[in-house]
């Protein structure tokens, strides 16, 4: 497994980033040359360099120039296998992000576990409340009920009708 | 005749390329599968006929992909001038800006009842679990040569979580975002197909008869406090979190209060709907042959595929390692669910379950680590987003 892409690989990359590199008022290829072997060398990232450039010239440099460079940029100097996994500190990372998300749901679960307790201990101040969520159905209405609406659409019937005969 | 050559110039057909016609085929083959297998066709369809949209070839001058997003631009003259984006890049910015995401993260709150897990908070661990299989992909992805902010967009794929998966890859790596998000419903909707056979794998006929206590009652007071309290736990532990689980308690707490009903219909039906239709359509658009047909794309799906299978295998594993220690033991099936596919990987678990027992029904207890697996993605994307 390598561990980087060989210096051949970089400048080949750096070659054809300057080629297809479209020349702006301010920035040309022979700036973009200096920027590219800068990173080349280490002393800078792709990003800083790019920071170094005008604002004026950001503007007017196409984005798809751009575009092309950092990605020539990143796989010059990216790397692989094992070394990219101590270079990212890729096991950390997942140990102490498992970690979080174990202890984030350890503590719902535990919160979930003693919140009838701590419901119990707080009746007096919360009182229970047993509704159910959805709308009352037509079952859980009583006879008695139903009566008082029967009688009560009878009644404004036989008001309307009267009010209808006496006209 | 040269206006004919011009307009023959400007039509798909001159500047089709064989990459656009496979990726026509791809977005075919999504919308088949949600037509004729129901496989998550609310996603499928859309997805799929957004990527016929995307691999129209675009017209020299006239960019009407979700790419063109405008901007200052140079003449000839030498002026300088704003040119607005094109109407799919307006709606492609709800995913590329992760807006999309908690906005269904909140029909998603608004339509999960919480109280299969509120009544056996053991199971709750299954969810965490699950998420080993976001960790260890990481590494994988970094092995392979991806920077850490594209290895935890990848590794996202296995929480399971479509919505999850485009909120970290829009934040760490949008260059990413179209091969996570077809990754990431692709395996979503191949549930059944991939989880069966890793569930039966790793457990024995006895394991899978194992049946479930019924679950107790749980009052609408447990109901209405969880959300809060919840989301206080998660988004202190990690509040990075905070958009995409404060908008799925906020979500619920609409629901539960009885208080909001008009606003939780709203958020679970029309809005949710809405949402999921502007973002499949997005995301399909954005996965133009150009940028999704490459090397690394490959590696997505491949790495997709094993994040499922290790998210399995780990919530199916931590079951049996509970068993260990416990006098009353769980069906170690429901680990399975720790992935947050909901509800197909708790369907897949019922499923499985009933071709050894018809009688067991552990669909129900099943829900329980799928909405713990919701969580537990949603706080492992908002750790990775602060960490990275």
């Amino acid at each position: 497994m390598r561990t980087a892409v060989s210096r051949f690989g970089m400048i080949h990359e750096i070659v054809i980033g300057v080629f297809r590199f479209r020349a702006v008022p301010g920035f040309n290829r022979i700036d973009l040359l200096f920027i590219l072997l800068g990173c080349l060398q280490g002393t800078r990232t792709f990003l800083e360099a790019v920071e170094t450039i005008p604002p004026v010239t950001h503007l007017l440099m196409p984005f798809e120039s751009f575009l092309f460079l950092a990605q020539a940029a990143e796989k010059a100097t990216r790397l692989y296998g094992w070394a990219n996994v101590q270079e990212q500190e890729g096991v950390a990372i997942s140990i102490v992000g498992l970690s979080i998300v174990f202890s984030a749901l350890v503590l719902v679960s535990l919160f979930i576990a003693v919140l009838p307790w701590i419901l119990d201990k707080l009746s007096p101040w919360l009182p229970h409340v047993d509704e159910s969520h959805d709308a009352p159905s037509i079952a859980e209405s009583t006879v008695d009920d139903e009566k008082m609406v029967v009688a009560a659409i009878g009644y404004v019937l036989h008001t309307e009708m009267q009010k209808a005969m006496e006209k | 005749m040269e206006i004919l050559y011009s307009f023959l110039d400007n039509t798909g057909f001159a500047e089709l390329t064989i990459w656009n016609v496979m990726m026509m085929m791809i977005g075919i083959t999504f919308i088949s599968l949600a037509i004729m297998k129901h496989y998550e066709p609310l996603l499928l369809l859309p997805i799929g006929f957004g990527i016929i949209v995307g691999n129209i070839p675009i017209i020299e001058g006239m960019d009407l992909s979700v790419y063109g997003e405008g901007g200052m631009k140079l003449l000839e003259t030498g002026e300088i001038i704003y040119e607005p984006g094109s109407v799919l890049s307006y709606i492609y910015y709800g995913v590329s800006q992760g807006i999309f995401p908690p906005l269904i993260f909140l029909g998603i709150g608004a339509m999960t009842d919480f109280s299969t897990m509120m009544s056996n908070p053991k199971l709750v661990l299954l969810g965490a679990a699950a998420q080993v299989g976001i960790f260890l992909t990481i590494l994988a992805a970094l092995f392979m040569g991806f920077d850490g902010q594209e290895s935890a967009a990848i590794g996202i794929i296995g929480g399971a979580d479509g919505p999850t998966a485009i909120f970290l890859a829009s934040q760490l790596a949008p260059q990413l975002l179209g091969a996570i998000a077809i990754a990431a419903y692709s395996y979503m909707a191949l549930v059944p197909v991939i989880q069966p056979p890793i569930m039966k794998l790793l457990t024995t006929r006895e394991e899978r008869l194992i049946r479930m206590p019924p679950p107790r009652r749980v009052s609408k007071r447990e109901k209405i406090i969880f959300p809060i309290v919840a989301f206080l736990l998660c988004a202190m532990i990690a509040p990075g979190s905070i958009v995409l689980v404060g908008m799925l308690f906020f979500g619920n707490l609409m629901k539960e209060s009885m208080v909001t009903d008009r606003l939780a219909a709203t958020a679970r039906n029309a809005m949710i709907d809405i949402v999921t239709i502007l973002l499949g359509f997005a995301v399909g658009a954005s996965t133009q042959a150009k940028t999704f047909l490459v090397w690394d794309s490959v590696q997505i799906f491949v790495m997709g595929a094993v994040a499922f299978g290790i998210a399995t295998a780990g919530g199916v594993l931590f079951a049996k390692l509970m068993n260990l220690f416990l006098r009353e033991k769980i069906n170690p099936l429901l680990g399975a669910a720790g992935v947050s596919a909901v509800p197909d990987s708790a369907r897949v678990v019922q499923m499985v379950g009933q071709e050894e027992d018809p009688h067991n029904f552990l669909l129900m207890h099943a829900m329980a680590p799928n909405v713990a697996g919701v969580i537990g993605s949603a706080v492992a994307a908002g750790v990775l987003w602060s960490i990275l």
